[in-house]
C-alpha cells in the first residue's frame, strides 16, 4: 500500500509540470497585459513600462518561465502582481474556505444522497421514489448561482437564520457562514449521489446472492446493508471521487454569490486583472487537488472492495 | 420567529459578543471592486482604491463637503489653512495648517512631506498613472516649516483641480512613511486624513479606525470598513438586509427600480457632475472620414433611450464634458443647426448624399464589461433603424483599453472618471498631442487634431486664461467647434451613484458630488 501510495505520488510530479507549464503559457496567450490592469486607465506608457519593467515583464518568456518554475518548486508563488500581497499568504488564507465548503458539500450529498437512493432503490416506482426522483431532477437544474441567490433571499434575507456576505472568523462563525453555500453546493451533489446510489443498488438487489441470502431468511434491512449497500457502493465512491472535482469547480461560483474569501475569488479576481501569478498559483492548487482527489478515490475504492488490489 | 429568535441567541452565545464590542459604532461600506490595488495614492485607482484612499488622506485643499465646486476660492482647507494663486497664475502658495499629524505616531505633516508628495508623483520612475497631472510643475520652494510655494512652468489656473484634489492622486503623503515602508505603503499606508488603516483582508475588507487626532476633530464613527463585493446580487442583498450601510450602485435597467421598492428608505447619493462617456469615431477610417457619414451617425442617436433605461442615473450630455462640470455645455448653448439632435430622416439624407443610400456596415469591438457594452449596444440598435449595421465583437477588458490605445477601433466607447473641467476632458480626448497613435498619445481616438480640424491654441488658451468669464467662453467655444466636426457622439453622463441607509447611517452633509472626493469624518451611525 505505502509502496502504491508513493508510486502514485512520484507519477503526479510530471503531471503538475506539465500543469504548470500550461498554465503559464496559456496565461501569456491570453489577451491583455497586467500593467494596464493594473495602473489603469490614465497610465501613462512610461508608467506603463515602468510598471512591466518592475514585474519583469518585459523579460524574455523563457526567463520569465524559469523564475516561476523554481519559484514553484519551492513552494514559492511569488506575489500578486497587482497589489503586491504574497500569494502564499493569501493561499493560506483562501484554501481553507474552499476546502472547508468542498468537504461540507461532500458531507451533505453523502448523507442526503446516499440513504436516499437506498431508499428510493427498495421503494422502487413507487411515490416516494418518484417524489426523490424530481428532487433529482431539481438538484441536477437549478444552476448553482440561482439556487445561492434563492436560499440567501430566504434563509438570510426573509428569515434572518443565516448571515448574508463573508466566511466567517471564529469557528462557530464559520460553520454559521457555512451552511448555505454548502446546502447550494451540496444539493447537487446530493442529486447526484442518490441517482448513483439508486441505480447501484437495483442492480445489486438483483444479484444472485442477495437473492440467496434473503433466500435464507436474513432480515431484509441486513440484506441491504450488509449485502446490497457494501457492493453498491464502489461504483457510488469512484462516481463521487469524479463528481468532487466538478464540485470543487463549482466553489468559485458559490463562493461569488456568498462573498466567501475562498480560492474562487482569488482565481477570478487574478482572471480579471490579468494577475499573472495569481492565476497561476489558484491552477496549480486546483490542479494538486485534482490528482490528490483521484489518488484518494482509488485507495477508497480498495478499502471498500477487497477484490480490487492496488498495483 | 421562535427559530430566528433562536438562532440569533445562539449565534450571540457562541460567537462570545461582548458589550465591549457592541459600544463602538461601525459604518460599512460595499463597493464594485474586487480587491484593493493599493492605498498608496500614486496607485490607487477605481472607486474601490479610491474610497479608503480619501479616507486615510488628506489634500492641501478640497472642494467643499459633497460638492465639486473647484474655483479656488470656494475651496475648503484640508492641510493647508490658506492659500493664494499668483495673478499671472504660474505660483501657487499654501500655508499649512500647525499640528497636523500623521496616523501611527509618524509626527507632524510639513511643507517637505507636501514637496517630497509632488516630486514623488511627476517622477516617472514612480510609476503613477498621475504623473502627467503634476508635469506642469517647474520646481517647488518650502521657505519654512510650513509654507509651500509651487512654481508652474505654464501658466494654469486651475493646476489645483488637477493635482491637488482628491482622487487624482493629490493626495499629501508622509516622507518618513513612505520611504521606510516600501512596497508595504501600498496595504498600510500612513495619512492624515479622518481614518487610519488597521487591517486589509484581502478580497474581503479594508478595516479603518477613526483618527484621534485628525485635524478637522475626531469622527463621530469608530470603525469604518470597507467591504469588496462584486457581485451586484450579493451587495445588494447585503445592503438590503442591513448588513451593509452603504453601497456602490449598479447601472443595470431596474435595479433602482427594485432597491426603491424594496427599501424606502434609502438615500440616494447621485453625485455630478457624472463620468465622461462617448463613442469616438475614428476619422481615419472609412466611411468615417466623411462629415456627412458622421453627421448622420450623431442625427441618429438619441440620448432620450439612455434616460427611459437607467433613469435619474443618467443625464444628457451637450459638450464634451458634463454639464455640471465647469465649461460644461448647456442645451442653450447649442446652435440650431447642432449635429446631435435626434433626426433619424436627416441621417439617411446624409448618408444618401455621402454614398451610402443603403446604409453601410461597420466593425467595432467592446469590453465584456457590462457599462460600456450597454452602450454600444443601445447605439448598434439606433443605428440599425438608419441603416448601418455595426458588427460588435466582445473582448476582454484588457484587450479592449490595450487595443483602443493601438489605434485598432473603429467605434470607441470610452468612459471615464475626469476632473469636473471642461478642459481636463478636451486635453485628454481632443488635444492632437493626445491622439492614441502618438508618443504622447492619451485617449483621442477619433484623430481630431490632425483630422477635421485642430483646437490646440484655443485649447491652450483657455487653459492659461486668468479671466473667469474669458475662461468660460474660450471652453465652450471650443468644445462647439470640436463637436461640429463630430469627432465623438457624447453619450449621457452616468451619476456616481451610491446609496445609503437612512436607517443606519447619515453621511453628515448633502452628497451632490462624486464619491471618493469627500471623506465619512463627519458621518455618524444609528445603529
Amino acid at each position: 500500500m505505502i509502496a502504491y501510495i508513493a508510486r502514485r505520488l512520484l507519477e503526479v510530479v510530471p503531471t503538475v509540470l506539465l500543469v504548470l507549464t500550461l498554465v503559464f503559457l496559456a496565461l501569456r496567450v491570453l489577451p491583455g497585459d497586467p500593467a494596464v490592469a493594473a495602473l489603469g486607465e490614465f497610465a501613462t506608457p512610461a508608467a506603463i513600462e515602468t510598471f512591466r519593467h518592475k514585474l519583469g515583464l518585459d523579460q524574455p518568456m523563457w526567463r520569465q518561465y524559469l523564475a516561476f518554475l523554481s519559484q514553484a518548486v519551492m513552494g514559492d508563488f511569488g506575489q500578486s502582481m497587482v497589489n503586491g500581497t504574497p500569494i502564499n499568504a493569501l493561499l493560506a488564507r483562501s484554501l481553507p474556505y474552499t476546502m472547508e465548503l468542498a468537504a461540507a458539500a461532500l458531507l451533505f450529498g453523502m448523507v442526503v444522497g446516499v440513504p436516499l437512493g437506498v431508499w428510493t432503490a427498495t421503494k422502487r416506482d413507487g411515490a416516494a421514489d418518484g417524489i426523490a426522483r424530481i428532487f433529482a431532477l431539481l438538484g441536477f437544474s437549478l444552476p448553482d448561482f440561482y439556487l445561492g441567490v434563492l436560499l440567501l433571499l430566504a434563509f438570510s434575507l426573509h428569515l434572518d437564520w443565516f448571515p448574508m456576505l463573508g466566511g466567517g472568523e471564529t469557528f462557530w462563525d464559520r460553520m454559521h457562514h457555512l451552511v448555505l453555500p454548502a446546502i447550494t453546493l451540496g444539493l447537487v451533489m446530493a442529486a447526484f449521489i442518490m441517482r448513483l446510489t439508486r441505480s447501484s443498488m437495483l442492480e445489486v438487489l438483483r444479484r444472485d446472492y442477495v437473492r440467496t441470502a434473503r433466500g435464507k431468511g436474513v432480515a431484509e434491512r441486513w440484506v441491504i446493508f450488509k449485502h446490497a449497500l457494501r457492493n453498491a457502493l464502489i461504483p457510488v465512491t469512484t462516481g463521487m471521487g469524479i463528481y468532487l472535482l466538478t464540485t470543487l469547480s463549482g466553489t468559485i461560483t458559490v463562493e461569488l454569490v456568498f462573498s466567501r474569501p475562498g480560492l474562487g475569488q482569488l482565481l477570478i479576481g487574478g482572471i480579471s486583472a490579468r494577475d499573472y501569478t495569481m492565476v497561476q498559483a489558484g491552477l496549480v492548487v486546483f490542479a494538486f487537488f485534482v490528482v490528490v482527489v483521484n489518488l484518494l478515490t482509488d485507495l477508497l475504492c480498495a478499502a471498500i472492495d477487497p477484490r480490487i488490489t492496488l498495483r | 420567529m421562535a427559530m430566528k429568535h433562536l438562532t440569533r441567541i445562539l449565534c450571540a452565545a457562541l460567537l462570545g459578543a461582548s458589550t465591549a464590542a457592541s459600544a463602538q459604532t461601525t459604518i460599512r461600506v460595499g463597493v464594485s471592486q474586487r480587491d484593493l490595488g493599493a492605498m498608496d495614492p500614486a496607485f490607487g485607482i477605481g472607486n474601490g482604491d479610491e474610497f479608503p484612499i480619501r479616507q486615510v488622506f488628506s489634500t492641501l485643499v478640497s472642494p467643499r463637503d459633497g460638492t465639486s465646486d473647484l474655483k479656488l476660492d470656494q475651496l475648503q482647507g484640508e492641510i493647508a489653512e490658506r492659500w493664494e494663486m499668483s495673478p499671472d497664475a504660474r505660483t501657487f502658495t499654501f500655508w499649512l495648517r500647525k499640528g497636523v499629524q500623521w496616523h501611527r505616531g509618524y509626527g507632524e505633516v510639513t511643507s517637505e512631506d507636501v514637496a517630497f508628495t509632488l516630486a514623488r508623483m511627476k517622477d516617472p520612475a514612480t510609476g503613477t498613472a498621475y504623473s502627467s497631472n503634476f508635469r506642469q510643475i517647474d520646481h517647488v520652494d518650502t521657505p519654512d516649516r510650513y509654507t509651500v510655494v509651487i512654481h508652474l512652468n505654464t501658466p494654469n489656473p486651475f493646476f489645483h483641480a488637477f493635482a491637488l484634489m482628491p482622487r487624482f492622486g493629490g493626495y499629501i503623503q508622509c516622507k518618513k512613511a513612505v520611504l521606510e515602508l516600501g512596497d508595504k505603503y501600498r496595504h498600510n499606508p500612513v495619512g492624515s486624513g479622518p481614518f487610519a488603516v488597521t487591517g486589509y483582508e484581502p478580497k474581503q475588507k479594508v478595516v479603518t479606525r477613526a483618527h484621534e487626532g485628525y485635524w478637522g476633530g475626531k469622527p463621530k464613527v469608530d470603525v469604518l470598513e470597507v467591504l469588496f463585493l462584486p457581485e451586484t446580487a450579493a451587495r445588494t442583498l447585503g445592503f438590503v438586509k442591513g448588513d451593509v450601510d452603504m453601497i456602490e450602485g449598479a447601472t443595470v435597467p431596474g435595479w433602482l427600480a427594485s432597491l426603491r421598492k424594496q427599501m424606502p428608505h434609502v438615500v440616494e447619493d447621485f453625485g455630478r457632475p457624472g463620468s465622461v462617456w462617448a463613442l469616438h469615431l475614428n476619422m481615419t477610417r472609412k466611411p468615417l472620414d466623411d462629415l456627412r457619414v458622421r453627421k448622420a451617425i450623431a442625427h441618429g442617436i438619441d440620448q432620450r433611450i439612455w434616460q427611459a433605461a437607467f433613469g435619474d442615473f443618467v443625464e444628457p450630455m451637450y459638450g464634451v464634458a458634463p454639464q455640471k462640470a465647469y465649461g460644461g455645455v448647456v442645451k442653450e448653448d447649442l446652435p440650431a443647426d447642432w449635429p446631435f439632435h435626434f433626426n433619424p430622416e436627416l441621417s439617411k439624407k446624409l448618408l444618401a448624399e455621402a454614398g451610402f443610400p443603403n446604409g453601410f456596415s461597420i466593425d467595432a469591438f467592446i469590453t465584456e464589461r457590462e457599462e460600456y457594452k450597454t452602450h454600444l449596444l443601445i447605439v448598434q440598435e439606433q443605428l440599425r433603424k438608419i441603416g448601418i449595421q455595426v458588427n460588435i465583437r466582445v473582448v476582454d477588458h484588457t484587450s479592449y483599453h490595450a487595443d483602443i490605445r493601438k489605434d485598432l477601433n473603429s467605434l470607441t466607447v470610452y468612459g471615464s472618471g475626469q476632473p469636473p473641467l471642461a478642459q481636463a476632458v478636451l486635453n485628454a480626448f481632443y488635444n492632437s498631442a493626445a491622439i492614441v497613435s502618438k508618443p504622447t498619445r492619451n485617449m483621442n481616438f477619433s484623430h481630431y487634431g490632425d483630422i477635421a480640424g485642430n483646437s490646440d491654441a484655443l485649447m491652450d488658451q483657455a487653459n492659461q486664461e486668468t479671466d473667469d468669464a474669458k475662461r468660460l467662453a474660450l471652453l465652450k467655444q471650443v468644445q462647439l467647434n470640436i463637436l461640429s466636426q463630430v469627432p465623438a457622439i457624447p453619450l449621457p453622463s452616468p451619476a456616481s451613484a451610491w446609496f445609503h441607509n437612512g436607517k443606519t447611517m447619515e453621511i453628515g452633509f448633502p452628497v451632490k458630488a462624486y464619491m471618493g472626493t469627500f471623506t465619512l469624518a463627519k458621518a455618524s451611525s444609528k445603529r
